[in-house]
């Protein structure tokens, strides 16, 4: 379950305190998250146990000094981004993500369809069609079909792109998906994606 | 050189604890479920860090700031008393690590690293090799008799 804003900052002003049930809490709500940031910059698994282990040790050494400990899902998907691109620098990779500035902004009404999506995820098809997606693409998808799914804020703060973009995008998205799926010989109904 | 100095330099004895293997979690390629060993880990962090310990942001790093990433990397870290200043210099999954303190100082140092805690001691000019230092998540720990500093975090 995702954490209510007032939830997590009662669990960060415990933890502060060392109180290893509130942090392990905070582990439980927000591990699946910076993981999968990791996978989103593509880094491979050595360097996402790291920069994980690293996002956390950041935490406790700044956890009496978050100025808002209610967006404490933010602050650690803003500190996994920023060590994920740290470590692509440092390892000269090409940055995957840099293109999210080229996503036309359309104003699609992006509908509900992460429930269909995380359904078809189940269905070798739709992977294999999510894989030839763009970088970007894939990783604000993966992220939305998250469990607990990430707050808007954390995803932008994930993928250091406007909250307001990430609706419309993943929309764009979602279109391109079901049309390589359909091409495939798929239906809407059997896929489960249909951002339209 | 300083009593003090003197009584530290008497303290410290620099073990070179020869790491046999650096270790490197996890398998080659990303998994999207969660590995077990990152929760543990994440979970262990709480406990890994020193409460006496005045904290030294980092002020540097050359990955970030440098147009071309070549030669040592340079980190430094200040709690606006202390300066540390990293070369890291990679060898396959190790490190070179030379410390440099200022102001100079001789002082306890340690590294906290995934291969352990690796130990050593500045010199009068502030100086301290360490080697070698695994990859992963690191911090250095520099002590006297009057002070206490811990880097922030940082992923070797």
């Amino acid at each position: 379950m995702r954490l209510e804003p007032e939830e997590a900052a009662a669990l960060v002003r415990a933890a502060a305190e060392g109180n290893r049930k509130a942090w392990e809490r905070l582990v439980e709500a927000y591990v699946g998250l910076i993981w999968a940031i990791t996978g989103s910059y593509r880094l491979p698994s050595g360097d996402a146990h790291d920069v994980t282990q690293t996002t956390w040790l950041r935490l406790v050494e700044n956890i009496d000094r978050l100025s808002e400990p209610s967006r404490v899902g933010a602050w650690l998907a803003t500190t996994a981004r920023r060590e994920c691109l740290r470590v692509l620098r440092q390892s000269s990779r090409t940055v995957l993500l840099r293109d999210w500035e080229d996503f036309d902004v359309v104003n699609l009404t992006a509908p509900e369809v992460e429930q269909g999506l995380l359904r078809a995820e189940q269905d070798e098809a739709v992977r294999e069609s999510l894989a030839l997606l763009r970088p970007s693409c894939q990783a604000l998808l993966h992220l939305l079909m998250l469990d607990p799914p990430p707050s808007y804020e954390e995803v932008s703060a994930a993928l250091g792109i406007p909250i307001g973009s990430i609706g419309p995008t993943r929309g764009r998205c979602l279109r391109k998906l079901q049309t390589m799926v359909e091409a495939r010989g798929i239906t809407d109904r059997s896929s489960g994606v249909s951002p339209a | 050189m300083t009593l003090r100095a003197r009584a530290v330099l008497r303290r410290c004895r620099p073990r070179s604890s020869r790491v046999p293997r650096c270790p490197r979690a996890g398998p080659p390629t990303h998994s999207r479920a969660v590995p077990d060993d990152v929760v543990q880990r994440a979970r262990a962090a709480l406990a890994r860090t020193d409460p006496e310990a005045t904290l030294a942001v980092e002020v540097d790093d050359s990955v970030l700031t440098d147009v071309v990433t070549t030669g040592p990397r340079r980190l430094r870290f200040s709690d606006g008393r202390l300066v540390v200043q990293l070369l890291a210099d990679p060898r396959g999954d190790e490190l070179d690590l030379e410390v440099r303190l200022s102001p100079p100082a001789v002082m306890t140092v340690e590294m906290w690293h995934p291969g352990g805690v690796l130990s050593g001691c500045s010199d009068a000019d502030g100086r301290c090799a360490l080697t070698p230092v695994c990859r992963g998540a690191a911090c250095l720990l520099v002590t006297d008799a009057r002070s206490r500093t811990q880097t922030a975090w940082m992923l070797l």
